[in-house]
């Protein structure tokens, strides 16, 4: 009922919608946020604004009968903060660059090559138990570190790290079946 | 391609997996994302695990304790979030102390007097307020996680498992008291249902709990246990069965017997007592006060009647009852010999037992009431525990309860009954035991009496030792007269929980010395 009233607000461009969006779905924004953002408090604070502010612009692309307003915005707050963490790191590495290197972007083959790879590893992660494949989405695609996975699933770190390295070592073995082929 | 994406994985699997993850991850990986329900969940289930085991059902010791190990692994994680929940963590690690003494408690031979009836009842008292003031915790806790998520601070659904809780307790105090509160079984069944009722509230107070977190949950930070959940929960089981495996195999009653020599009788009193029907061992048992009484008494042996031993299948045992009357002082007097060992596991014996007795006069209770006078003695010969007759005996002597003790036990189903309840040191290193039991009674009002005789073996098991109290009442509450070897003032609950009552009775034919 919540989601409801808020998409209608939101979609409105009812700014009460986007008050209420903060109020509702804060922690869970700052919680998506704050592992890719690491301890920088301020970058955190920013990237949450960034976030809103996308969420504001770019809401006309939500569409309920895909998925969740929750699945949308956590997926919404990682990639803005991915983006910006990104940003970030290519300003602070900053450097007069040669005008005889090449350029980074990948051509045509790369790319084929990584979108291969791409589908190879989400086949190979959908292949694993439920449990491994949560830990493989809280690793890579929420970024938490190994100390909040153990603390939220209950591991110490030691075996969380365990588990994560053995998981890494069964998807060696299944992309290289694969890349075999 | 296969030969670069290949050396692509061995190299930067880490990297791969980042940049390979789709843009939106499924619905079931949102769901189960979150730093809180593996906490939360843990502790809800442990207070309800404390709910159910409280004086509802049998096991409430061993599924308070199971409640409070799952609680702790969840509150070990949350101790940092805030303070609310650091102290629901302690409290929930004295709660556990609290349970692990109860079970020593449970295992071991203690004296009577810091077990069950008064340190048990205290342990658990404290148990209940550790339980409230973990609830309130919770309650506070919780309310500072939607504080600090920037919502509104109403934890309206902690406050109602907060109150159910106290309902279920207080349901679960009166439940406790059936037996002195004298509630029918009829009410007993609704009340019963009430508490089923009360407890499915509180389930659903728990689970609205548990949604009225979905969002201000994600405010959590956890920190990550030193040691994993199951780890603990693991550790902590096995604390427990090892103090359950050395209570049970290496705890001993410290026993009273005592060695003494055969009492003189005097030729013309012992041969006197022979021709009443007394035996030689059992004359040479007499005490000296005893056989005060017995000289120039009226003594008249009674025939024993062993339909109940034949059809119940006990312990060999032999018993003589004796109506002694002694101007308007009446007695009984009863003798036995069995032949068994008690086989009390984890124990070499049973120190001294009790007696009380209480009188129930037209289905109203007047009071309890011991006997005017009360004696006896158990023997066995330590030299030769397989030898009845010998010069040398090792006796211990009847000792006398406070009946006020006993009395929840002695009240069900005596109807208007006269009960005696008395007992000795049973020792496992004997084959043959003997004794006796002198009892006044007053100057009876009908045609018999009957005399029965119950013995009781225990053994380990987790048969609640009240509905056995209960069950063994049900079953002989026929008889008017009890002389039992019961319980004792050294005890383990462990192996009073499950035991077996045998039971003998004679008739009294009062008439023929009237």
């Amino acid at each position: 009922m919540e989601d409801d009233r808020i998409i209608q607000l939101i979609q409105g461009k009812d700014q009460e919608g986007l008050q209420l969006l903060i109020k509702h779905y804060g922690p869970l924004i700052r919680y998506v946020v704050k592992p890719i953002c690491g301890s920088d408090e301020g970058l955190t604070e920013d990237c949450i604004q960034e976030v809103l502010s996308r969420i504001w612009e770019k809401f006309q692309g939500f569409d309920p009968e895909k998925g969740s307003l929750k699945s949308w915005l956590t997926a919404a707050a990682r990639n803005s903060a991915l983006n910006m963490v990104r940003g970030k790191a290519d300003h602070d590495s900053y450097e007069e660059i040669p005008e005889d290197v090449k350029s980074d972007s990948p051509g045509p083959e790369e790319s084929a090559i990584k979108n291969a790879a791409a589908a190879a590893v989400r086949a190979a992660v959908e292949k694993l138990p439920e449990k491994d494949r949560l830990l493989v989405y809280r690793r890579y695609y929420y970024m938490q570190s190994v100390a909040q996975i153990a603390a939220e699933t209950g591991l110490s770190e030691r075996a969380a790290e365990g588990r994560l390295y053995r998981i890494r070592q069964k998807l060696a073995e299944m992309l290289k079946g694969y890349a075999n082929e | 391609m296969s030969d670069s994406f290949e050396l692509n994985i061995s190299s930067s699997l880490d990297g791969l997996l980042s940049t390979a993850m789709p843009a939106e991850a499924p619905a079931e990986v949102i769901k189960a994302v979150t730093p809180w329900k593996k906490a939360i969940k843990p502790i809800l289930l442990g207070l309800l695990l404390s709910v159910i085991g409280m004086e509802f059902l049998p096991f409430d010791i061993p599924v308070n304790s199971v409640g409070l190990i799952i609680a702790v692994t969840g509150y070990e994680r949350l101790r940092k979030e805030n303070k609310a929940f650091r102290a629901g963590w302690i409290l929930c690690l004295a709660g556990l102390a609290v349970c692990f003494l109860r079970i020593v408690l449970i295992c071991f031979a203690v004296p009577l007097e810091v077990s069950r009836l008064k340190a048990g009842s205290v342990l658990g008292v404290i148990s209940v307020v550790i339980m409230l003031l973990m609830i309130i915790c919770l309650y506070i806790a919780l309310a500072k996680v939607k504080k600090k998520a920037g919502m509104s601070i109403n934890a309206g659904n902690a406050w109602r498992v907060l109150m159910w809780y106290v309902v279920l307790r207080a349901m679960c105090l009166i439940f406790g008291l059936r037996d002195t509160l004298n509630i029918n079984i009829r009410h007993m069944f609704v009340y019963i249902v009430l508490m089923l009722c009360a407890f499915a509230l509180l389930l659903h107070a728990l689970f609205r709990l548990m949604k009225e977190l979905e969002e201000p949950g994600y405010a959590m930070e956890l920190c990550a246990p030193k040691i994993s959940g199951k780890a603990l929960a693991g550790t902590l089981v096995a604390v427990a069965a090892v103090i359950f495996a050395a209570g049970h195999f290496f705890s001993t009653y410290p026993t009273k017997w005592e060695q003494t020599n055969k009492s003189s009788v005097p030729p013309q009193e012992a041969s006197r007592l022979a021709e009443s029907g007394m035996s030689e061992e059992l004359i040479s048992l007499l005490k000296d006060e005893d056989l005060a009484i017995l000289n120039g008494a009226e003594i008249r042996a009674m025939e024993t009647d062993s339909s109940r031993e034949a059809a119940e299948k006990n312990i060999p045992l032999d018993m003589r009852s004796f109506i002694v009357r002694k101007g308007s002082d009446w007695y009984t007097l009863v003798y036995f010999e069995f032949e068994e060992g008690t086989e009390f596991c984890g124990t070499n014996g049973l120190a001294r037992d009790w007696a009380g007795g209480m009188r129930v006069g037209d289905g109203t209770i007047e009071g309890h009431l011991l006997p005017d006078y009360i004696s006896g003695r158990m023997a066995y010969d330590p030299a030769r525990p397989a030898d009845l007759v010998s010069p040398d005996l090792a006796v211990d002597e009847l000792f006398v309860m406070d009946p006020n003790e006993s009395s929840p036990y002695m009240k069900y189903h005596l109807g208007d009954n006269f009960a005696v309840f008395e007992g000795f040191s049973v020792t496992e290193t004997a084959n043959k035991l003997r004794g006796y039991v002198l009892t006044a009674i007053d100057p009876p009002s009908r045609e018999e009496y009957s005399v029965s005789m119950s013995f009781i073996k225990c053994k380990p098991g987790f048969k609640p030792v009240s509905v056995s109290a209960k069950e063994f009442m049900d079953s002989y509450y026929k008889a008017n007269i009890y002389a039992l070897i019961y319980q004792t003032d050294y005890y383990s609950t462990a192996d009073l929980m499950c035991f077996t009552v045998y039971n003998y009775k004679a008739t009294l034919p009062v008439n023929e010395l009237e």
